[in-house]
């Protein structure tokens, strides 16, 4: 950086250094926050996502137990199954921890308190089975409210879209449906009551049956379809390969369950084969839903990180922009400084290093009215100095 | 050399430069290989997107093949025929929309798909058999698998390239189970056991592509495409598979014809599944190596860039580090050595008294590396240098101060030897001793003037002892005294012509060495013209010898000399005379010049400035007259000199002065007299007479007043002596006397013209002196001149003069004038008792003439002189009376002598 010489220029330079500094730092903040608030909402996004992620992880053997308490309800076992309990309890700490960020702590409180009261249902299968209807809709509800809460939903992401709607409507509407239609293959097989409350029953209960066999075979589709189209275009090694033998388990589960309620008439529903089937469903559920829950958390899991080195690096930009734009000033002050501080070096003559004793004119051109070498005074002093610069 | 002509930072190039070329050599082709291998992974890359994107399509396709056989068996409705058939377009024109363009034989098979148009249409309106619509969708799957070409891009010796391998062998059974499932759907519903004979085949070819492409599959892969086989065979059933080949009809029976279409319709998503499987592991593998190969190639590449650029600029910063000294080192040495040229020659040329210290910058180089060596080298080699011309200088300034010392104390001896021989002189009486003891003192003069010489040699000024002007024919006279052959010189200068004081000793010698020139330079018989005339208000002196001359060359040379500064040491030695003329014409801005005489011979001219003469007008007091009394009488130059001088001595306050001029016409008539040793005896004395009384006439002329205005003015009240006109007149004198000269001196510009006018009026007095000289000698010289002028009037003189002296209050004057009174009538009356004898020679003798010339007249009667000459006449001894004088007069010399010798430092 050239010295300045006056205090004018020097003036200037400051001034403009400020101008610069401020011209320099404004965009880059501008940018830098921008960045960074871009940056933290996705990390927002990606870490509610992560929660209802693992919310969900906890509604799925919710729901699975949910079915298997409807079933088993409907066969008049009135005591809940194990799995539901466990369910439940899993579900309140999960709720306990990150119910009040998603939202659903209502949700979840009311669901509870029904599922509690479901035990005390009795009476007609019927009631039975909208009281549990009531529940599993509720609980479908709560999944699509915490797909929505967590910013699922919006995912931006094709496989992750694809798999949270696998997950969070697909699967859960499956086991629902897959459920609803075994236990109305199984009302309409045996209707209880009066002969005119049968065929009402049964008025009433086939299209219903109907309707649940229709949704099962398009949720069991529309689950193809997001694993398909999630597979077709993932970040994920692991995913396509988890998945081949976890749908295909899923899938041969719903497949026995429908054999089982035999939707096309042929044949009575098989009680047997279905609760068969609704155990194998189970599994291959609980499979399922872990391999889409793993997948899903791996790939929320590098996205947090890939937002993490982002967050660093925009750190480290910016950190860079403020220490040049500080070297810079910094630069220019000192400069300014030294500008003013030109030492001078003063030139040495021969004549001054040489010892006087040795020479012996010295009292012979004491008198010598010339002034010595290097100290004679006037414009031309530096050229005649020895000294280079 | 041939590295010779590059520089330090060319040299440095070169040698990083092979090195450097060597690592780019081993670097570039290291990371062309690894930007193939990118290149390459990056191809199967998008190999393997596209095929990614081809199996989704495909999977569609094969989707909508099952979908359509189920819809010519009625198992499925037209709205979901319909929709995946869109759903298939939409997949295959995604293909062409692709970023990467498609090859030629993948865009043809794209383009193939159109004709499942047909196809379709036929499906709708169930115009088609479920064969042919298997075949006609297969023609469109078969060439979208094979325009990947998968296996030919395939390496199989790489992990890659072998799970491409397997990724064609997916796709294709994958293909082969859709095949089957359309066909045995078609089997079951329509219960066609041909379509079981189909499946079987296909089956079989199924069955035999799971084993061959195990070797293909990762261990993974392979356990995932196994259980996607295993999805499917657990659709359809072990049993069926083993009996389907055996027995299709009884085979057909084990189909669940309700749950068998959706099965199937599920089994086909598994196989996409794997697909994708093998592709997200080559895609990862591929990408894994891509980066591993740019990353490499990058940091290759990077680094020896780095280690190029690392390299080059410490090359450049190395060289600038060697080379800016250097450089530095050199501009330095270069200006400091045209510096240390000029300072030295500053310091060795200089004239100058006081030299000034030698200043040299010291070299500013502060590097401590072999060139800051260098340069502190170089310093101590300036130091070393300036110290040795330093030395040097102070060598011969000692050489010339021990000459000067030397010089000096030769001259001081010599005047006390001159003054000791002229003690000796005024004592001697004998004729030959005498003359001798003349021959004595004018060597004596010599030496001393070889002493001034030597002086003026070591660049010291000599002693100025004149403190008046004088005029600058005596001057010539003075230098005449200091050379050998002054005989053979003749002198024809003004009298005008007044010499300031200070120039005065300078300028005799000056001359004396000039003329000594010619005089030694020229053959004995010839004689040496001195002249001088006035010019511009100052004057010009020609001294002329008709010698050998010189060579032009030598001329031109010899005159540089003259002007030019020259050291002494660097001067030939035979040309010292002209060399102390040199410094002498330089010290005083005399100009010397030598020319050639026409004649032959050197002519050198000296020509006085302004400023060294006394003016003219100054030269004409009204006093001049008088002083003309003392010397007109003899009129005979020798004696006109010594009048001039005695008048001038004591204005000047010098004696010695006096004495010197003295001196020098005393040799001059000696030498003449000596010269003329063989003249005729008698006529001398009889013409003595004649002339003699000439002088009377002007004697009480000047005799009144010439003392005493001269004496009142020459007390030195502040006055400088140039401007003291008392001295002037003498001169003026001249020109009464020696009748031709003064006119004869303006024009002389050219020495020719000049010459013959001069040479008339100076020989003719010479000539009227011929005569007088042995009458002079008769009565002996010097001062005898003087006493013997006013032989025959002394009586009247005396009266006016000794009351002359008490008057003046002075005391130096008073005494100086009573002693001159004094003396005057002491020889006065010598002079009575020698005019006694002289008038009865034949009685008495010649007391006076046996003292001063015995030459003449020293053969028989001195002895009698002795004694009655001086006791008659006298009634103090004259010899006795004339000792005690003289040796006043010694006395007060040697006082004078010694008061100036303890400035000169005689007793050094």
């Amino acid at each position: 950086m050239a010295a300045s010489d006056g205090n004018g220029p020097s003036g200037l330079r400051s001034a403009l250094a400020v101008v610069l500094t401020i011209l320099i730092l404004a965009p880059a903040g501008t940018l830098f926050f921008r960045s960074w608030q871009q940056n933290a909402g996705e990390r927002d996004d990606a870490q509610s996502e992560q929660q209802g992620v693992e919310y969900l992880g906890g509604l799925a053997p919710l729901v699975s137990a949910l079915t298997e308490a409807q079933s088993s309800s409907m066969q008049g076992v009135t005591a809940a199954p194990a799995s539901l309990t466990t369910a439940v309890s899993r579900m309140a700490a999960i709720d306990e921890r990150i119910g009040d960020d998603l939202g659903t702590r209502e949700r979840w409180t009311g669901l509870r308190d029904r599922i509690n009261r479901l035990s005390s249902v009795t009476g007609q299968p019927l009631q039975i089975y909208q009281a549990h209807v009531e529940v599993t809709n509720l609980t479908l509800a709560l999944f699509k409210s915490v797909a929505d809460n967590s910013t699922l939903s919006r995912d931006p992401d094709n496989d992750l879209s694809h798999l949270q709607q696998a997950f969070a409507l697909d699967l859960p509407n499956t086991t629902v449906m897959v459920s609803r239609m075994g236990d109305l293959a199984l009302m309409l097989q045996n209707p209880s009551g009066s002969a005119q409350a049968r065929a009402q029953a049964q008025a009433a209960l086939l299209p219903q049956f109907g309707a649940a066999v229709l949704a099962v075979n398009t949720n069991v589709a529309s689950l193809t379809d997001n694993l398909q189209a999630a597979v077709d275009d993932t970040e994920s090694t692991t995913l396509s390969g988890s998945l081949v033998t976890t749908v295909d388990a899923f899938r041969r589960g719903v497949e026995a369950f429908i054999r089982g309620a035999s939707p096309g008439g042929s044949s009575a529903p098989n009680a047997a084969a279905m609760a068969t089937a609704q155990s194998q469903l189970q599994t291959s559920l609980s499979s399922l839903s872990g391999v889409l829950v793993r997948e899903m958390r791996g790939l929320l899991d590098s996205r947090m990180d890939r937002l993490d080195s982002r967050r660093i690096e925009t750190i480290v930009m910016g950190a860079l922009v403020v220490l040049l734009v500080l070297a810079v000033v910094l630069l220019i002050a000192t400069g300014r400084r030294r500008g003013r501080a030109v030492p001078e070096r003063e030139p040495v003559s021969l004549a001054d290093s040489l010892p006087s004793a040795r020479d012996p004119f010295a009292a012979a051109h004491a008198h010598d009215p010339a002034p010595p070498y290097g100290t004679q005074a006037g414009p031309d002093r530096r050229e005649r100095s020895g000294a280079l610069r | 050399m041939l590295f010779g002509k590059f520089r330090i930072l060319g040299k440095l190039t070169l040698l990083v430069l092979v090195p450097l070329l060597g690592v780019v050599a081993l670097a570039v082709p290291i990371v062309i290989n690894r930007v193939d291998a990118a290149r390459d992974a990056q191809r199967i890359k998008d190999t393997v997107e596209l095929a990614n994107a081809v199996g989704s399509a495909v999977q569609d396709l094969q989707e909508e093949r099952l979908l359509s056989s189920g819809y010519f068996l009625g198992l499925v409705q037209s709205p979901d025929l319909v929709a995946q058939s869109a759903k298939v377009q939409d997949k295959l024109a995604a293909l062409t929309r692709r970023d990467k363009p498609l090859n030629a034989t993948m865009k043809g098979a794209v383009a193939n798909a159109a004709r499942l148009n047909d196809t379709r249409a036929a499906v709708l309106s169930r115009k088609t058999d479920p064969y042919k619509l298997v075949q006609d969708f297969n023609a469109v799957v078969q060439p979208l698998i094979d325009g990947l070409q998968l296996r030919t891009q395939a390496d199989l010796t790489t992990s890659v390239g072998r799970q491409l391998y397997a990724l064609d062998y997916a796709l294709r059974t994958n293909d082969l189970i859709s095949q089957s499932s359309s066909y045995l759907t078609t089997a079951a519903i329509a219960n066609n056991p041909q379509f079981v004979g189909l499946f079987a085949s296909l089956l079989i070819r199924l069955q035999n592509d799971i084993l061959t492409a195990q070797v293909f599959f990762t261990p993974s892969q392979y356990k995932l495409y196994l259980s996607a086989q295993d999805a499917w065979s657990s659709r359809v059933g072990v049993q069926f598979l083993t009996l389907a080949a055996t027995d299709p009809a009884k085979a057909i029976g084990l189909l669940n014809r309700d749950s068998l279409f959706g099965s199937l319709q599920s089994v086909n998503v598994l196989g996409g599944f794997v697909e994708k499987r093998v592709s997200a592991d080559v895609n990862a593998a591929v990408t894994t190596n891509r980066d591993d190969a740019l990353r490499t190639a990058y940091w290759v590449g990077g680094a020896s860039l780095l280690l190029l650029l690392m390299v080059f600029g410490l090359s450049i910063v190395m060289a600038r580090a060697v080379a800016r000294p250097l450089q530095r080192l050199t501009s330095s040495a270069d200006r400091i050595a045209r510096a240390a040229e000029t300072e030295l020659e500053r310091v060795a040329d200089d004239e100058a008294e006081v030299a000034r210290p030698i200043r040299l910058d010291p070299v500013d180089v502060a590097a401590r590396d072999e060139i800051g060596d260098l340069a502190r080298a170089f310093d101590r080699v300036q130091t070393t240098a300036v110290r040795l011309v330093e030395r040097q200088v102070g060598g011969r300034r000692n050489v010339a101060q021990m000459f000067g010392h030397v010089g000096r104390r030769t001259q001081n001896l010599v005047g006390r030897q001159l003054a000791l021989i002229d003690n000796l002189e005024r004592r001697e009486t004998d004729s030959d001793r005498l003359r001798e003891l003349y021959r004595l003192d004018h060597m004596s003069s010599r030496l001393r003037r070889n002493a001034s010489s030597l002086v003026v040699l070591s660049g010291g000024a000599g002693t100025n002892e004149h403190m008046a002007p004088l005029p600058l024919s005596d001057v010539v006279r003075l230098a005449l005294g200091e050379i050998e052959d002054y005989t053979r010189v003749e002198v024809e200068v003004p009298e005008e012509i007044v010499v300031v004081p200070a120039l005065v000793a300078d300028l005799t010698l000056l001359l004396a060495e000039l003329m000594e020139n010619a005089t030694a330079f020229s053959p004995p018989h010839t004689q040496v013209m001195v002249t001088a005339a006035e010019l511009r208000g100052g004057a010009r002196l020609a001294i002329v010898d008709h010698g050998l001359g010189l060579a032009p060359e030598r001329l031109a040379e010899e005159n540089a000399r003259l002007t030019r500064r020259e050291r002494l040491d660097l001067a030939p030695t035979e040309v010292l005379g002209l060399f102390v003329v040199g410094r002498l014409a330089r010290r005083h801005g005399i100009e010397v010049t030598l020319t050639d005489t026409p004649e032959g011979g050197v002519t050198a001219w000296i020509d006085l400035r302004p400023a060294h003469l006394v003016p003219a007008a100054e030269t004409l007091p009204p006093g001049t007259p008088i002083q003309a009394i003392v010397t007109s009488p003899t009129s005979e130059f020798g004696a006109l000199l010594a009048g001039g001088v005695r008048r001038s001595a004591p204005g000047s306050f010098q004696p010695f002065d006096a004495n010197v001029l003295d001196r020098a016409t005393r040799t001059l008539q000696s030498a003449q007299t000596w010269n003329a040793f063989a003249s005729p005896h008698p006529e001398l004395t009889s013409s003595a007479t004649p002339i003699d009384a000439e002088i009377v006439d002007d004697l009480p002329y000047g005799r009144d007043e010439p003392g005493r205005p001269y004496d009142a003015g020459t007390p030195v009240a502040g006055r400088h002596p140039a401007a003291m006109p008392e001295l002037l007149p003498v001169p003026i004198e001249m020109t009464p006397a020696p009748v031709p000269p003064p006119p004869a001196a303006p024009p002389r510009f050219e020495p020719h013209q000049v010459e013959p006018q001069q040479f008339e009026p100076v020989t003719i007095p010479r000539q009227r002196t011929g005569p007088e000289q042995p009458a002079r000698n008769g009565n002996g010289n010097g001062n005898g001149l003087r006493r013997r002028v006013p032989g025959s009037q002394l009586p009247q003189d005396t009266g006016p003069q000794t009351p002359a002296a008490p008057p003046s209050t002075d005391d130096a004057l008073a005494a100086r004038a009573a002693f001159e009174a004094f003396e005057a009538g002491v020889t006065r009356a010598q002079w009575d008792v020698i005019e006694a004898g002289m008038t009865a020679p034949s009685a008495d003798g010649n007391p006076p003439l046996a003292r001063r010339v015995p030459g003449a007249s020293l053969p028989a009667p001195e002895p009698q002189n002795h004694t009655p000459a001086a006791s008659p006449r006298q009634p103090l001894d004259p010899d006795a009376a004339r000792a005690l004088v003289e040796q006043f007069e010694y006395g007060v010399a040697l006082a004078l002598n010694e008061s100036k010798s303890q400035h000169e430092g005689q007793s050094r």
